[in-house]
């Protein structure tokens, strides 16, 4: 297996767009790398190329499975409870862990509650603990502090660290700050 | 606020005011045409319905026609989820059913009936027709919820590896059943509206056609407003029911 995830010349256009040219990166395995560039340098292109969720032009990318991912949107199902939007992912048998994780983030109580009804703080957070509680090697977070609070951020960002450990995490942000709080190698990408 | 109350009170009012209108004027077109026969009066077909809702031949009509319709209707309805749900993932079926569905929705329902009358019993018409009837609508309704479902969800349910149940059930089914709920309240209106126009043409003995067709050879106008009342009761009867079947079935998706 190798060592990296790679992006090997790949350019991706979306219409008359082009999001990526000739982009060519390697990713270490096992720790966590940030991704920091310009709106519209293709950072969330990227991590949908890592994903499979949109394929390269031309070129070719090198990514590892299981996966994982806190989306840029929260993609959660509103209708189900924050507990029931992690069911989806691990079926039953799991609440107590589930829970317990919730906890961790700062839903407690609420844990039982329709996702419809919280801030978009506590969405966000719900979103983190799914991408958590997933089986995976590697973890894409595409802008997983996105509507928290300092403090939330902080004590969110240890839950990751902790959950995380030995993984290979790949994060988009714009802010360096985010970076420094998962101990992340920084990539610039170049804008276009 | 105060203008809040008061416009809601305007809106209780005139609904009432409106029907208690129309019944005057009915009552005077009753008056002015002085025979029963061409044009019975609000009265008169209280009375008739009165009559009807007496006769234990009413109510065996009422179950026998709304019955048949009904299965019509629930076939159309299986039939219409098992061909959507292979229409989304086939072109070739996609197509295959697109020249079915026309037809289905321009051919006349008389032609329909006739040609049902020469293929099967009479006995079975009104749910022949209203499974021809019903299915268009249920299908292009159930295509077009699939087609709209979040691209997004589904990605998430990619990465994650959500098995097919759990996708199908908490994931595709809720974004999917408004647009069947729709749907199907449509198609069950129309399939009541043709399955009964069915009956009055074949006239399957015991059915609400055959009372209707009995209605027009008689001349009694009363009967027939009364046998119509009847009709829509009985539709919005059918209709509560299965937005009622859906709506509690969408709630049990809810909790997982």
């Amino acid at each position: 297996m190798s060592k990296h995830l790679h992006f090997h010349h790949v350019t991706k256009r979306f219409g008359a767009q082009t999001v990526l040219l000739d982009f060519s990166l390697e990713l270490p395995l096992s720790c966590v790398s940030c991704l920091m560039g310009p709106s519209g340098s293709g950072k969330t292109t990227l991590l949908n190329l890592l994903m499979g969720l949109v394929q390269p032009d031309s070129g070719s990318v090198q990514t590892i499975h299981p996966q994982s991912a806190v989306f840029q949107e929260d993609r959660l199902l509103p209708q189900l409870s924050a507990l029931g939007n992690l069911r989806l992912i691990t079926g039953g048998g799991k609440d107590a862990e589930l829970l317990h994780l919730l906890a961790e983030l700062g839903i407690g109580e609420e844990g039982h509650k329709p996702v419809r009804d919280f801030s978009g703080g506590m969405q966000r957070r719900v979103v983190i603990a799914r991408a958590l509680i997933a089986e995976y090697e590697l973890l894409l977070l595409d802008e997983p502090f996105k509507g928290l609070d300092a403090d939330t951020r902080a004590r969110t960002a240890e839950v990751i660290r902790r959950a995380s450990q030995g993984k290979t995490v790949v994060m988009v942000t714009h802010d360096p700050t985010e970076a420094a709080l998962l101990n992340a190698q920084v990539f610039w990408l170049p804008a276009i | 606020m105060a203008s809040t109350i008061s416009h809601k009170l305007k809106n209780r009012l005139y609904r009432p005011l409106a029907i208690l209108f129309w019944l005057a004027v009915w009552q005077a077109a009753a008056i002015a045409v002085g025979h029963e026969f061409l044009l019975a009066s609000p009265l008169q077909v209280l009375q008739s319905l009165g009559q009807l809702l007496l006769k234990g031949t009413t109510y065996q009509a009422a179950l026998k026609s709304t019955g048949r319709i009904m299965l019509g209707f629930f076939a159309s309805l299986v039939f219409s989820l098992l061909l959507a749900a292979g229409a989304h993932k086939s072109t070739l079926l996609r197509e295959l059913a697109a020249p079915l569905v026309s037809a289905a929705r321009s051919v006349p329902v008389a032609s329909f009936v006739i040609l049902a009358i020469i293929l099967v019993s009479t006995r079975w018409l009104s749910t022949l027709i209203a499974f021809v009837i019903g299915f268009p609508v249920i299908y292009l309704n159930l295509l077009e919820g699939i087609k709209n479902r979040d691209i997004k969800l589904r990605q998430m349910a990619t990465v994650f590896r959500v098995p097919f149940l759990r996708r199908l059930f908490y994931i595709n089914l809720p974004q999917i059943v408004p647009y069947l709920r729709a749907g199907a309240a449509t198609a069950l209106g129309l399939c009541f509206k043709s399955g009964i126009a069915a009956e009055v043409i074949g006239i399957p003995s015991g059915t609400i056609g055959e009372a209707l067709y009995r209605v027009k050879v008689n001349y009694y106008t009363a009967e027939l407003f009364a046998w119509t009342i009847i009709i829509v009761v009985l539709s919005l009867l059918a209709s509560a029911l299965m937005k009622w079947m859906l709506d509690t079935g969408l709630r049990r998706l809810e909790r997982l």
